[in-house]
């Protein structure tokens, strides 16, 4: 990129027009949505507050920002975002095809293939966390906790389910944020959790039934905790026994991040450790793998990043093919 | 029970009994030919069922050949081909597989039944299969039972090997043979397919689950222990319409029996057509047996009319009038026997006219002997008499006078005979109504033998004992007492008459059945049988001085007094005669 030409000399101008599937209520800074999903979206956009300003809101639907003109980095190159909020895979994936969207979600499934495709594409580093969350009022679920994530076969989940994308991990924080996250065991030892789950009681097994990205890890798991003679029922709602759930890095800061995580930080990288081993006990988190987020991009997008936790960074965005 | 009604209950019962027989062969040939037509359905529906079961397995073998031929598979089982094979990126190429081939299950297996992807269990990659085993890669389609997270399931599959190199893959594809199977097969009317599944013991149609199972559950066991169809009636409801002939078809792989498939043909229309063949022959029967009585009396009317007829004919003469004639002027053979019967009450009448005529001939020929008879013997002496006179006025002047007066002696006594006889003949004539009144049968008796005490008491004669058996009470009657009287001193008479050397007389009477018996016995030479049928004819006796008119005048004296005499006894052992009069009611 050192020699660039006028054709890839950025441009100001255009609309770039980003489909996504988190949907967000308000910009309130004291509203943190439930899902993190939606949690990252709004962190994203309201990070742009800045070099852009919100020119329009509509509630779980759209969001239009517009250049900060007076911005201290100077004006951004776009005239102008659309985020349209609420827009499925199946939405998003037409959208794209159509023309009518600049940049989509891709599913980490489909990212492997898409790379072999040349298809271009935009990933964070792993700033997301699956892991299972045992109901928090059944203290007798622990022995139930390390069989389950002894059963699991991470490996087979990651590189097939997840086409090999993300880490697997048996910590919250990543490797690239703490350090230290292979000090958590991730080994599958079927014969274990077999003896920790001698004569266990089925349990009921929630997650988002709507997501993608967790059926077919949940609907593994079922079979993996099978294998090791433990009974998932599948159910809904929050009172299961478990639930597969993801959980939002949301700081690029290892401390920070694990202060959100509800944990307590410190400058020790040994007392994080025990600090984060506290917080998976304590909120009783069996972590599985960490991803990354995602984006395909349409050819006219350049400069397209995202910051570790996957923070979008739209004020070097511009678009090709657009009239100065 | 008359002739009539016997000849009316036979002619209903012939009809009823004939309409019976016919409802009955009607019915039974109606549920054979159901149950032909029964069996042809089931048949065409098992044929059927084998026609979709080829065709499903044709389809199912076309759609798993055409995944196998799809790149994707290619690219598996050129990715099988390399040493160290990564499968990751193929986990979930079944699902859109078969979804466009609309394949229920699809599995893509590595050669150990491995999967590499499955369409309905796509998270068990890596796993072996779970519903395949070994020998199904040497067939070309198999019935299997497969497992889902609802249940078992039998689904119609089929398997192709893919082969890149050394290594294949395998491409099993299945079709669940579910509701909409079924529907397929019940677009015959009057046939309800149903699927049993060994698993969970289920029972589905086109509709949904099977409310009663139970009601399958003999033949469900029959098919489970012997592995053979069968069949069995089943009433769904408590309507008998509602049943269907069920015939079970295994549904086997191997020696592993997965289910049946239960075809029922309706029974419905059998069941009605019985009922009405019933009704229908209930009512005819009934109209039968109506038309059959009323036919019947018709004919009974017509038949016995002219029996009745005869009937009456045949009192009437045995009543003694001989006069009746049955009027029937049908040709049949009542017609005939009517003309006989009149012909024979004609001759009767004729010959009856006749006998009287010859009876009364041969009255007065015995009046005309007996007359003779008796008058001769007084006419005898006195043409004696007078020829002794005449010749004693001819021969002996002398002693005229004496012999004149010796001879009208004689003259007066044979007329006083002659008189005697003649008034006897005139009293039989003029036999007077009796004058009836209350008598004690007993005191008459004894009444009756003091007039004779005399005698029996003589040394004059041999001597006769008298035995008295007579009753107290009992014996009153209404009679005539000097009629009756005279008609026990004649029976008396004749008992000492017959007892010339002595012997016992015995005279008994008594009550008996509303009749009162007065017997009088002797012990005298008795009588034959011919003697004691024609004891009572008049002018018929036994002795030699007698005008046989005494026994004739006692059985008239008792036929007036409503009663009856009668005579027994045997030559030596003497004879009894018995009258038998009515007792008084009052008494």
């Amino acid at each position: 990129m050192a020699s660039l030409n006028a054709a890839r000399r950025p441009r100001y101008g255009g609309t770039l027009r980003i489909d996504v599937s988190g949907a967000i209520q308000s910009l309130d800074a004291g509203d943190v949505p439930a899902d993190p999903l939606d949690a990252a979206l709004k962190e994203n956009i309201q990070r742009e507050v800045g070099p852009f300003r919100v020119a329009a809101w509509e509630p779980m639907k759209t969001v239009v920002l517009e250049p900060n003109e007076l911005a201290p980095g100077g004006r951004p190159y776009l005239d102008r975002i659309e985020i349209h909020m609420g827009r499925t895979s199946r939405d998003q994936a037409l959208d794209f095809e159509l023309g009518k969207a600049d940049v989509v979600e891709l599913p980490l499934a489909d990212l492997r293939r898409a790379q072999q495709q040349g298809v271009r594409t935009g990933t964070s580093q792993p700033c997301l966390v699956i892991a299972l969350a045992f109901a928090g009022h059944r203290g007798d679920l622990d022995g139930m906790r390390q069989a389950l994530s002894l059963a699991i076969d991470r490996p087979a989940i990651h590189n097939v389910l997840l086409q090999k994308q993300g880490e697997i991990s048996g910590s919250l924080l990543p490797q690239w944020l703490s350090g230290y996250a292979f000090l958590f065991p991730v080994a599958r030892d079927l014969s274990k959790a077999k003896e920790l789950a001698a004569s266990s009681a089925p349990l009921s097994f929630a997650w988002d039934k709507q997501s993608p990205l967790l059926r077919p890890i949940a609907e593994r798991i079922v079979v993996n905790a099978a294998e090791a003679g433990i009974t998932l029922r599948p159910a809904t709602g929050p009172d299961a026994d478990v639930r597969l759930v993801i959980l939002h890095i949301a700081s690029d800061d290892g401390a920070e991040a694990l202060r959100l995580l509800g944990g307590r930080p410190s400058a020790d990288p040994l007392k994080m450790f025990e600090a984060e081993r506290e917080l998976i006990d304590s909120r009783r988190l069996a972590p599985l793998f960490q991803l990354p987020l995602a984006y395909e991009l349409a050819p006219g997008v350049n400069a397209w990043t995202t910051g570790p936790s996957g923070n979008w960074r739209l004020e070097d965005v511009w678009l090709e093919g657009v009239k100065p | 029970m008359t002739f009539r009604t016997r000849l009316l209950a036979v002619s209903s019962l012939t009809v009823a009994g004939a309409v019976a027989l016919v409802s009955g062969v009607v019915s039974v040939a109606a549920r054979r030919a159901f149950d032909r037509i029964a069996e042809e359905r089931r048949k065409a529906v098992v044929d059927q069922f084998q026609r979709e079961v080829d065709w499903q397995y044709a389809d199912v073998e076309y759609k798993v050949q055409r995944v196998a031929a799809s790149d994707a598979v290619l690219q598996i089982a050129v990715e099988a081909n390399k040493p160290e094979p990564d499968f990751s990126a193929f986990f979930d190429e079944a699902r859109p597989q078969a979804d466009a081939q609309a394949l229920d299950f699809l599995d893509i297996l590595q050669p150990d039944l491995t999967i590499i992807s499955s369409a309905s269990a796509p998270a068990r990659f890596g796993y072996p299969s779970n519903w395949l085993i070994g020998d199904v890669v040497v067939l070309r389609h198999f019935l299997i039972r497969i497992p889902t997270n609802i249940g078992y399931v039998v689904a119609f599959a089929a398997v192709r090997a893919v082969s890149v190199g050394d290594k294949s893959i395998l491409v099993v594809g299945a079709r669940r043979l579910d509701s909409g199977f079924l529907a397929l097969l019940t677009h015959t009317s009057g046939v309800h397919a149903m699927l049993w599944l060994a698993d969970g013991n289920q029972v589905v149609d086109a509709w949904g689950t099977v409310a009663e199972p139970p009601k399958l559950a003999g033949l469900i066991d029959t098919v489970r222990h012997t592995h053979r169809e069968a069949s069995a009636t089943v009433q769904w409801k408590s309507d008998p319409a509602s049943a269907e002939s069920v015939v079970a078809l295994p549904l086997s792989h191997g020696d592993n029996l997965l289910g049946a498939l239960l075809v029922g043909t309706s029974l419905r229309e059998q069941v009605l057509l019985e009922r009405n063949i019933l009704w229908t022959g209930i009512g005819v029967a009934g109209a039968g047996i109506l038309l059959g009585v009323l036919m019947g009396y018709w004919t009974t009317l017509r038949v016995t009319r002219p029996v009745a007829q005869l009937v009456s004919g045949v009192q009437a003469v045995a009543g003694g009038d001989w006069s009746a004639r049955v009027d029937v002027q049908s040709r049949d053979e009542i017609g005939e026997l009517a003309a006989a019967f009149n012909k024979m009450t004609e001759q009767l009448i004729e010959q009856r006219d006749r006998a009287i005529q010859a009876e009364r001939v041969a009255a007065w020929r015995e009046l005309a002997r007996r007359l003779a008879h008796e008058l001769k013997n007084p006419l005898f002496p006195l043409q004696i008499t007078i020829e002794n006179l005449q010749r004693a006025r001819d021969r002996n002047p002398d002693e005229f006078e004496e012999v004149f007066r010796e001879s009208t002696t004689t003259l007066l006594a044979e007329l006083g005979n002659l008189k005697t006889i003649v008034g006897q003949f005139s009293d039989f004539a003029k036999m007077p109504q009796p004058e009836f009144q209350n008598v004690n049968a007993s005191a008459l008796v004894r009444e009756v033998l003091k007039l004779f005490e005399a005698q029996f008491q003589t040394d004059a004669r041999p001597r006769i004992e008298l035995v008295l058996e007579l009753a107290e009470s009992g014996v009153e009657i209404s009679a005539d007492p000097l009629q009756l009287s005279r008609a026990l001193r004649n029976l008396v008479l004749n008992a000492m008459d017959a007892m010339p050397e002595g012997g016992t007389l015995r005279l008994r009477t008594e009550s008996a059945d509303g009749m009162v018996r007065i017997e009088i016995s002797d012990s005298g030479q008795g009588l034959s049988e011919e003697e004691c049928a024609r004891l009572f004819t008049p002018y018929y006796t036994t002795k030699r001085h007698g005008t046989g008119l005494g026994l004739a005048i006692v059985q008239s004296v008792v036929s007036d007094h409503h009663g009856r005499i009668s005579v027994s006894g045997e030559p030596g052992r003497g004879a009894t005669f018995t009258i038998e009069l009515p007792a008084r009611r009052d008494a």
